[in-house]
């Protein structure tokens, strides 16, 4: 290829890449970098929650994906604001991610009524259409139905083991314990 | 619908989700059998983005250990994100083209 011919092409390449950032698919120098940095991420690009095998299917309904996932979010942003009330301090993010487990769980293994709240939830339309949903009356009442009893003795265990252990690191690093 | 994080009252683009097929994972099958995968995407993702008049902003919540990537790819690091099981939000601005 002439000089002049690499020319027109780079030119060429330029104009269609500064409309279509796919052009830059076509740039073999642009292209090895980003290989490379697949590469030094072992090739495993990945984005999105974690559903976990049970939910599989869901890929093949990309519809169904999207709710399920504002609703799963809008459920984890409803219990940490219920935590956040609760004045937990420093046991508040460990109380939180603990309850978001649950909460997964559940969806993975719902009993039959939650089963069929959820599935009326996924069909109720006006739910959907921005990140979160907003209607946070039908968020805590699923939440009530989500998590029971035997559920929040979990998530305080967790919190205060969590709290245990900090209490026990701090006193051992300040040098209090003998 | 999702907006943007970086630019309040902008729309955008946002990956529910991006899984790599485990014959292109480099410690499941080596060589990986396709490479530039994900990089296809993105860029897929931008030119959707633009084409939907959103400017080729982009987000999306990362997989743990594939942070750098993103970072590589020229996104913004938004931060952990509790709502998203503490997943690092990252988000693609406005496209220019870098010639």
């Amino acid at each position: 290829m002439s000089q002049q011919e690499k020319s027109e092409n780079q030119s060429a390449f330029n104009q269609e890449n500064a409309v279509n950032p796919m052009g830059l698919l076509f740039d073999e120098e642009w292209l090895r970098k980003a290989v490379e940095a697949e590469d030094k991420v072992g090739g495993n690009i990945g984005a999105g929650l974690d559903w976990g095998s049970a939910f599989g299917s869901l890929v093949f309904n990309l519809e169904l994906l999207g709710r399920f996932t504002t609703l799963r979010i809008s459920l984890n942003r409803e219990v940490r604001l219920l935590l956040n009330n609760w004045n937990l301090g420093t046991a508040t993010k460990i109380a939180a991610k603990a309850a978001r487990e649950r909460i997964l769980e559940k969806f993975r293994f719902p009993t039959p009524e939650v089963r069929e709240y959820i599935l009326a939830t996924l069909e109720n339309d006006e739910l959907y259409g921005e990140e979160f949903i907003s209607n946070r009356e039908i968020l805590r009442e699923l939440l009530g139905l989500l998590l029971k009893q035997e559920d929040w003795e979990t998530i305080a265990a967790v919190a205060a083991d969590s709290l245990k252990k900090e209490i026990i690191h701090q006193a051992v690093g300040e040098k209090i314990s003998a | 619908m999702h907006g943007s994080r970086l630019e309040e009252g902008k729309r955008l683009v946002y990956v529910d989700g991006i899984a790599t097929a485990p014959w292109n994972r480099a410690y499941i099958q080596r060589p990986p059998k396709l490479k530039g995968v994900g990089t296809a995407f993105l860029a897929f993702a931008r030119t959707r983005s633009l084409e939907l008049g959103y400017e080729g902003r982009v987000g999306l919540h990362s997989l743990p250990g594939v942070e750098e990537f993103y970072d590589n790819q020229g996104m913004i690091d938004v931060g952990e994100d509790e709502d998203y099981d503490d997943l690092v939000y990252f988000e693609y601005g406005v496209f220019r083209s870098p010639g």
